[in-house]
């Protein structure tokens, strides 16, 4: 796997690098701001590119918007936007602005390697990847009187890994289940929630943490 | 300050002029006038054409007291010396009689508008007419009445009692008609006159219509030239000598006018367009405009706003003891009014505004650094959030990337201290990233208030329903978005430390404010002192409701 990491801090940057290539992925290139991102992905056609939201000149949501330039010039071009922020607001413009193969992690994932390495590959497969703990901080405090109130325990740990970009069959792996299973699971889930039922990593991302934003 | 026309020394002129004629008309018929009671009427008519000879001399405007005083000493006294007891009586009767319409008139002539001069003047005219057609158109040998006492006439043109009766009907018809005008005109100016006024107006009708009812029954009764036709007469020509006396009461009703107005406008106070707009009425010029000076070159309108002087137009200082109050600006064309509209009623009018524009000036730039200071801090924690991410988080960060780099070289007992501290790591990340949140998060200022209360909801202890439907479509101020959150973050903190088991935050926009309602079911604390003043920074309040079931919390904006 071939990735291009964009961070303005240098040291970060590097130690970002030196995990991933522990890890055995390839870097072939790191940048300091976006401006130079283009070029470097036309010259190094990297599977994944790994960029900081917060970068110069603003450090506010620089990446958000690098991200979307980039998928709009290389739509096979993953990208893992780490970010410092929680807000699922930053997660659900990303989904917007790139469709597809398109991941929202906590900066802090950089220290855990599994999830981080996970990530990656999920993204090079073409799913979506929404960071654990931001589901959670959405799906957290909206039990009581929700819809979600009539989900049973199971459905809505499914529910969850749903919504962090996980396919039915990942999500069969990580319950110890079979694919069957979680297939008729989201199927409940999603005629409960009143949601269009789909397959598709990203669409059923979007349509789940849009539900679960707007039905507070 | 009055500026005196042309008109007015024209009239002024002309009552001279008048007073004179009749002097000399009364003169000569005093001379062909033996009767005691014709002298004593003839007095009457002297002291009559010296008020108007005093008024007209003094300028126009000799206090009510000395008219008064006037009457008193011409009137009574010459008449109790000169006449005997019964006789007496019928003059102080007559001065009384007198005395009433001179009062009445001054009261009057405050009033009336332009036109009661003209006819005034023409009812003087008539009267000397009147008089002249008695001393060169009467012989008293031809009278019945007159003939056992009277004496010849030394100035007879011929005897022409016709003339004589057509000059009388003609002085009563111009007496009616300054009646006439001089009410309706009261009614018509002054609906707001005290009764008082009105009253007196009506009995200046009243007595007005006496005389010339019995001017006419007289003249018309045998012949003219009896002693009853000459007190009616000279009854009749008081009523306009005293009326000119008045004259210049009359002349001054414009001012007068105005000032009463600006009485009114005072009373009512500045809701309307004030001293200027006043002035521009008075002045007949749209284009009156009052700036009032705060510092060098600097000046405010009368709303206390920064305004500057139109460097092509007029201006006129306004100054009270030497300094400066207002500066009046005002088309070229009206500099010849400014004079006589700037009374001092009007000056203490100015002054009045521009305290009233200086507290609005003062008051605004009050509000503006108290907005500085809520801004300020706002900014000092958005620098504080910032440095946080940029700075201690980052180190955090990579003191984990360098612990779990060491950990995978370490044997296994350090390799597990070292996880052990990168958990530490981990979790002062985490507790930094809530602490970093708290202040001002950067989806506020990115994605607005409702995005940031939705975010602030999600991590909420207590359950926190957010209504946003009814929120307008553009956002607030960004002062006043952070303004709200800080009051959402405050009063969620007093939920959570109150025991509330729930908590709502409405956002709409209501008769046109902008305005955010915070609920919860738990205990309210009892100073919000804090929030009231951020809120109160950027122009909005912050009403308190406490109820059995909990409290609420209106925070509206303009």
């Amino acid at each position: 796997m071939k990735v291009v990491v964009v961070d303005d801090m240098v040291l970060i940057r590097e130690g970002i690098v030196r995990i991933l290539r522990d890890f055995g992925v390839e870097v072939a290139a790191q940048a300091g701001s976006a401006e130079p991102l283009q070029e470097l992905v036309e010259t190094h056609d990297p599977d994944v590119v790994i960029l900081d939201i917060r970068m110069p000149p603003t450090f506010t949501d620089e990446g958000l918007r690098a991200a979307a330039e980039l998928r709009a010039t290389r739509p096979r071009t993953a990208v893992l936007l780490l970010s410092q922020y929680l807000d699922a607001a930053y997660a659900l413009r990303l989904l917007h602005d790139v469709p597809e193969r398109v991941g929202y992690l906590l900066k802090d994932r950089i220290l855990d390697l599994a999830t981080l390495t996970d990530a990656l590959r999920r993204l090079e497969q073409g799913e979506t990847v929404i960071d654990p703990t931001i589901v959670s901080r959405v799906l957290g405090r909206r039990r009581q009187g929700s819809d979600l109130a009539r989900l049973t325990p199971r459905e809505l740990e499914v529910l969850a890994l749903v919504a962090e970009g996980l396919s039915n069959r990942a999500i069969a792996e990580r319950l110890h289940v079979n694919e069957r299973t979680v297939e008729s699971h989201t199927t409940q889930v999603f005629q409960k929630m009143d949601i269009e039922p789909s397959s598709d990593s990203h669409r059923r991302v979007l349509a789940v943490l849009t539900y679960l934003r707007m039905n507070s | 300050m009055r500026r005196r026309g042309w008109t007015a020394w024209t009239a002024d002129a002309a009552a001279v002029a008048a007073a004179v004629a009749l002097l000399v008309a009364v003169g000569a018929h005093w001379s062909i006038a033996y009767s005691r009671s014709e002298l004593a009427l003839a007095w009457i008519t002297v002291v009559a054409a010296g008020c108007v000879v005093v008024a007209g001399l003094l300028g126009g405007r000799p206090p009510r007291a000395f008219r008064a005083g006037w009457v008193a000493l011409f009137f009574v006294v010459p008449a109790a010396v000169v006449l005997d007891v019964s006789a007496s009586l019928r003059i102080v009767a007559l001065a009384l009689a007198a005395a009433f319409p001179l009062v009445v008139a001054s009261f009057t002539a405050s009033v009336v508008r332009l036109s009661a001069r003209t006819v005034t003047v023409a009812l003087t005219l008539t009267t000397a007419l009147d008089i002249a057609a008695r001393v060169f158109l009467s012989d008293p040998a031809l009278d019945a009445d007159c003939s056992p006492y009277c004496g010849d006439n030394p100035l007879l043109v011929s005897h022409r009692p016709g003339l004589l009766l057509a000059a009388d009907r003609a002085l009563a018809l111009v007496a009616l008609l300054w009646c006439v005008v001089a009410i309706s005109q009261i009614v018509v100016a002054h609906s707001q006159a005290p009764a008082a006024r009105v009253g007196a107006a009506l009995a200046v009708l009243a007595g007005a219509i006496a005389a010339v009812a019995l001017l006419v029954r007289a003249g018309t009764s045998a012949s003219a030239g009896t002693g009853d036709v000459s007190a009616a007469i000279v009854v009749a020509a008081l009523v306009p000598a005293f009326g000119l006396a008045a004259a210049p009461d009359l002349l001054m009703w414009r001012t007068r006018l105005r000032v009463r107005t600006l009485a009114s406008d005072l009373t009512a106070g500045f809701e309307g367009d004030g001293v200027a707009g006043h002035l521009q009425r008075a002045m007949v010029d749209p284009s009156v405009r009052l700036a009032f000076p705060v510092s060098a070159g600097a000046f405010i309108d009368s709303q206390g706003l920064p305004t500057e002087l139109a460097r092509h137009r007029a201006t006129t200082i306004l100054a009270r003891d030497g300094e400066p109050i207002a500066v009046l600006e005002h088309a070229p064309a009206s500099s010849s009014l400014i004079e006589a509209a700037l009374n001092p009623a009007v000056t203490i009018a100015a002054e009045n505004e521009r305290l009233h524009a200086q507290a609005q000036s003062h008051l605004a730039e009050l509000q503006q650094s108290r907005r500085r200071i809520v801004e300020r801090a706002d900014e000092a924690r958005r620098h504080l959030e910032r440095d946080l991410h940029d700075g201690a988080q980052q180190q955090l960060l990579l003191l984990g990337l360098d612990l779990s780099h060491t950990a995978e070289a370490a044997d296994a007992v350090e390799r597990e201290r070292y996880l052990e501290a990168l958990h530490h790591a981990q979790a002062a990340l985490t507790e930094l990233r809530r602490l970093v949140h708290d202040q001002l998060p950067p989806v506020l200022d990115e994605f607005g208030l409702v995005e940031a209360l939705r975010s602030m909801a999600e991590a909420s202890p207590v359950p926190i329903v957010l209504d946003a439907t009814a929120a307008p479509a553009t956002r607030p101020d960004l002062a006043v978005e952070r303004v709200v959150y800080g009051v959402s973050l405050s009063s969620l903190s007093e939920a959570e430390a109150h025991g509330a088991s729930a908590m709502s935050i409405r956002i709409e926009e209501r008769a046109g404010r902008f305005t955010v309602t915070i609920r919860h079911d738990g205990v309210g604390a009892a100073d919000h002192t804090d929030d009231e003043d951020r809120v109160g920074a950027v122009g909005g309040r912050l009403d308190m409701l406490a109820g059995e079931d909990g409290v609420a919390y209106v925070a509206s904006f303009p």
